[in-house]
């Protein structure tokens, strides 16, 4: 189809299209005036019932804890998927070009990563008790290891974070989740159940099982987004080859 | 026995992290084989299911959250007959696709297994969740593992685009679907299905509802490869593996369909109640659409996986109309049909395959003849095809029997004929293209056959027998499926349950068992069927006869007429994934419209 | 003004799809798609708000305030979408490479292979 032919079927697919939503949502209540009962109901019981402080985090790990299961495992298919797009064979004298030669650069970004890392650490394990959670707090500690190449070398990187570690890791990590559930499953309950004990309301050790899920979520998160990062930066460490056809 | 409901999806995931985690120091043959069991360990999980779920919906509420007054705080399964069946049959075809694929896919160590490992779970997942949003986080598991299995040959142009073309349409999809969950969870305030069905029941349909109806059926059909939201579809299955395809055509796209189903009967049909028929018009009409479009592209092709893609988006069309019919009896000929197409679809593209590796090509035209000397295979694909057609008491025989009887009772009377229309073009193009390769039929040159994607000629490989064995027994078991003892009744007792809303929610809120059972119909293939059956087998080897000799010059006449639709069809499949964005909004619009036209 | 964010949304919806449809370049045509995603965030966030709502997090908010919080799940589902935006977006940038390096173009118009 022409350019035009295109833009003049999406220009009338894209009227309906907004005809149609806006119709939709305005049988939705008001802004500001959310009708419940799915959130109201556990804002009222959540804290009572599991002794965290985050009702979201309560949400993500407990309550809705098996969609998160599903969400790991889709970061850790795209991992996989990465992995096996970007696998072209790895030239063994390739050229390891490091982003950074300026000095100051590398000494400041080197002394961020320390923070990076340990705001990460922070995020993760308060996550359940204020903003914040495994996901969150993952992604900064994957941000902290991509702070080495940025500021530094690819080489130290990769040294940072080696594959045979990583995907030990990750698999690791992402494993305890269904395993978790199969074992509670095989001792009478059901799958994921919560039933450590669920501590002091506040306090760090509190939630049962909702800190070692936030945990393991936090584990396979950094690990995943490491390997995803890292093989994209393989891709600026070999030569640039011309494309084959 | 609800325990067993998270058992085929939380088996392959362990699987699959396990794989990544200590595969790297693993010989590659325990790769492949934790993958076959991991895979068959789930099969036999689901077949465990579907024998409960014939005495009972089986639900599994996760974390151990049992609702309280109507109102579900976490997530559950509700596994019934047709989703545990659905979830076997793909534990069947991933099964076989990874014995297919032993030793295969070394070169990217676990890479492959863990994908198709996740791609089952996600599958499994999708069917048997009775959450909403649960839904779409399995469909983006099946989703992303799918993408990256299907680009698997990097170096290889037509598969990148393939893969990418899938990848935006879908995902596309998949953000439609969540607007539709939006509105749902807006109006309702639950994701769980059942909740949000009791809180619609009596209500009228309104704009949101209208809207949050077209926008989740849109984005389950982008799935289904409805037209104009196929185009991925033939894109994607002809470049991907073939271990790959016998998934992809045998079970995923029908599971946009079940979805499609499942959110009807458990969401809308309260409201929809009255104005089922402006529904079930909107969807035949889609359904019938999609089996022609997808029958005329399928005769267009000679690159044999393509051609087998616009088959299945044929055969496609017809479920969604036998699902559309919103009938019992439509639905369990779909059900009845799905199976069957799966096998048998499944047994050809791994035909497909080792033709590729025989004779180093999957173009008909290059191999003209070149199967004359592999005579079992031969017999394995002709078999293969003739079931897909309908050959009587066989096959999608059983499929087209129960359908026939459900679209006369919804007052559809010349929708079997439609169907068989489309059937028996695909099943010209089908005998054709067997006749071509098997027999050395026809000529070498056919100008009206699309030459796209490009193939490039591979080493030639011995077949294997394991791979044959595979490719037989897939075949067998599809043509041998109708004659499952009670099957036609179970299938039929198995979709009036399917559909009966408020026995699925009391026993999913509620935990009450379900009435007591009605009784199992006594249902057979009727005459009609094989007459249908044997009309579209007929129908085919006409088409394939006149396609393949001389007797077509006479007919060029007609064909110089048919040109300009041809060239429009062919057109219209550009490979462009601007155009096939600008279809998926446009479809998405005129099926609103027309669903608000029809519900009042 | 209480429709606006549902306008936004919509918009940024639609707006995103022009994008994908107008594209000559995979790189943008697929950032396009992460920004219709975004309208996703905006409307499920839009759902659960509540006027003059406050974080569902009771570390100083005292329990007997519950129905001040705002919507837990909506954030829940915000979260679960933006991971699966972000590993959609991954997988479909690594097939942009490897699309350049098989054709050396990223021009969805010169992109020709699958025709008919």
């Amino acid at each position: 189809m022409s350019a035009r032919a295109r833009l003049a079927l999406f220009a009338a697919g894209a009227v309906g299209l907004a005809a149609l939503l806006a119709w939709g949502f305005s049988g939705l209540a008001d802004f500001g005036h959310y009708p419940g009962p799915y959130g109201d109901v556990l804002n009222r019981v959540a804290v009572r019932q599991r002794h965290v402080t985050s009702v979201v985090a309560a949400t993500v790990f407990d309550y809705r804890g098996f969609d998160t299961l599903g969400e790991e495992f889709i970061l850790f298919a795209s991992a996989a998927g990465v992995a096996l797009l970007l696998r072209e064979a790895r030239e063994r004298d390739a050229v390891l070009r490091d982003p950074v030669a300026d000095r100051t650069v590398r000494a400041v970004g080197l002394l961020l990563v320390g923070p990076a890392v340990l705001l990460g650490l922070y995020v993760v394990a308060f996550g359940y008790l204020s903003p914040g959670g495994g996901f969150q707090g993952g992604v900064l500690l994957a941000a902290g290891l991509v702070l080495v190449w940025a500021a530094g070398s690819y080489r130290a990187y990769s040294r940072v974070s080696p594959t045979t570690v990583v995907d030990l890791a990750e698999g690791l990590a992402a494993a305890a989740f269904p395993a978790l559930g199969l074992a509670l499953l095989a001792s009478g309950g059901a799958f994921l159940e919560n039933v450590l004990p669920l501590g002091t309301r506040g306090s760090l050790l509190s939630g049962g099982t909702i800190p070692l899920l936030n945990w393991t979520a936090a584990i396979t998160v950094t690990a995943a987004v490491t390997l995803i990062v890292a093989e994209f930066l393989e891709e600026l460490a070999v030569p640039l080859r011309r494309p084959t056809r | 026995m609800d325990w067993l409901a998270p058992l085929p999806v939380a088996v392959p995931l362990l699987a699959a992290a396990a794989l990544t985690a200590f595969g790297q120091f693993a010989p590659p043959r325990v790769d492949d084989l934790t993958g076959i069991l991991a895979a068959a360990a789930s099969t036999v999980f689901s077949a465990l299911l579907l024998a409960e779920a014939r005495g009972d919906l089986v639900v599994h509420w996760f974390g151990g959250w049992r609702p309280n007054g109507g109102v579900a705080l976490g997530i559950s399964f509700v596994v019934d007959e047709l989703g545990a069946g659905l979830a076997l049959l793909a534990g069947v075809l991933v099964t076989a696709s990874l014995v297919f694929a032993w030793r295969y896919f070394d070169e990217v160590g676990t890479l492959f297994h863990v994908l198709m490992l996740l791609f089952l779970a996600g599958m499994v997942g999708f069917v048997l969740s009775g959450d909403l949003f649960n839904m779409f986080v399995f469909f983006e598991v099946m989703g992303v593992s799918a993408y990256a299995l299907t680009a698997y040959r990097i170096e290889d142009r037509s598969a990148v685009q393939g893969a990418i073309n899938f990848a935006v349409v879908n995902s596309l999809g998949a953000f439609l679907l969540l607007i539709g969950i939006a509105l749902l969870y807006g109006r309702t305030g639950a994701l769980n299905l059942a909740q949000m069905g009791n809180a619609v029941a009596t209500a009228s349909a309104d704009g949101l509802l209208v809207v949050a109806f077209a926008l989740l059926a849109t984005g389950f059909l982008v799935k289904a490869a409805a037209v104009p939201f196929h185009f991925w579809l033939a894109d994607a299955y002809a470049v991907a593996p073939t271990t790959v395809c016998v998934v992809f055509a045998g079970v995923m796209s029908d599971l946009g369909i079940y979805a499609l189903a499942r959110i009807y009967w458990t969401v809308f049909s309260g409201p929809f109640a009255s104005d089922a028929g402006a529904v079930r018009a909107v969807l035949i009409g889609a359904g019938v659409l999609t089996a022609l479009v997808g029958a005329a592209m399928c005769f267009l092709q000679r690159h044999l996986k393509r051609l087998l893609a616009f088959a299945v988006i044929s055969h496609l069309g017809v479920f969604l109309s036998g699902v559309a019919l919103l009938d019992a009896r439509g639905l369990a000929g779909a059900a009845a049909y799905v199976g069957a197409h799966g096998l048998l679809i499944g047994g050809l593209f791994i035909s497909t395959g080792m033709l590729r590796r025989r004779a180093g090509s999957v173009d008909e035209l290059a191999l003209h003849g070149r199967g004359r000397a592999l005579p079992v295979l031969r017999a394995v694909v002709l078999a293969g095809v003739i079931g897909l057609a309908g050959l009587p008491l066989l096959g999608v025989s059983l499929g087209h029997s129960l359908l026939a009887e459900g679209a006369r009772e919804a007052g559809y009377p010349w929708l079997p004929a439609v169907v068989t229309l489309a059937a028996a073009i695909v099943a010209g193009a089908l005998l054709r293209a067997w006749a071509r390769v098997f027999l050395g039929a026809g000529p070498r040159q056919d100008p009206l056959l699309s030459p796209e994607p490009e193939e490039e000629e591979s080493v030639s490989e011995e077949p294997s027998s394991l791979r044959l064995a595979t490719a037989t027994v897939l075949v067998a078991a599809g043509l041998l499926l109708p004659l499952a003892p009670g099957l036609p009744g179970h299938l039929v007792q198995a979709a009036e349950r399917f559909q009966d809303r408020q026995a699925y929610a009391g026993a999913v809120l509620d935990g009450r068992p379900a009435p007591a059972e009605t009784a199992v119909h006594a249902q057979r293939i009727t005459l009609d069927a094989a007459f249908y059956g044997l009309a579209a087998l007929v129908g085919g080897a006409l088409i394939a006869t006149v396609a393949l000799t001389p007797a077509r010059r006479r007919l060029s006449g007609l064909g110089r007429r048919a040109d300009p639709l041809v060239r429009g069809l062919r057109a219209v499949h550009s490979g462009h994934i601007g155009d096939y964005t600008a279809w998926l909004v446009f479809g998405t619009a005129v099926l609103g419209v027309l669903l608000s036209l029809g519900v009042r | 003004m209480s429709y606006l964010p549902y306008a936004v949304a919509g918009w940024i919806f639609l707006v995103g799809l022009y994008g994908i449809v107008t594209s000559r370049n995979l790189i943008h045509l697929i950032v396009c798609v992460s920004v219709v995603q975004s309208s996703t965030y905006v409307l499920l966030l839009t759902i659960g708000y509540k006027e003059h709502g406050t974080a569902p997090i009771f570390k100083d908010l005292p329990l007997a305030e519950s129905q001040r919080a705002v919507d837990p799940v909506v954030q829940a589902l915000t979260l679960t979408d933006i991971v699966v935006g972000v590993t959609v977006l991954a997988l479909l940038l690594a097939l942009a490479l490897d699309a350049h390096r098989a054709t050396g173009t990223l021009d969805p118009d010169e992109l020709r292979a699958l025709k008919g």
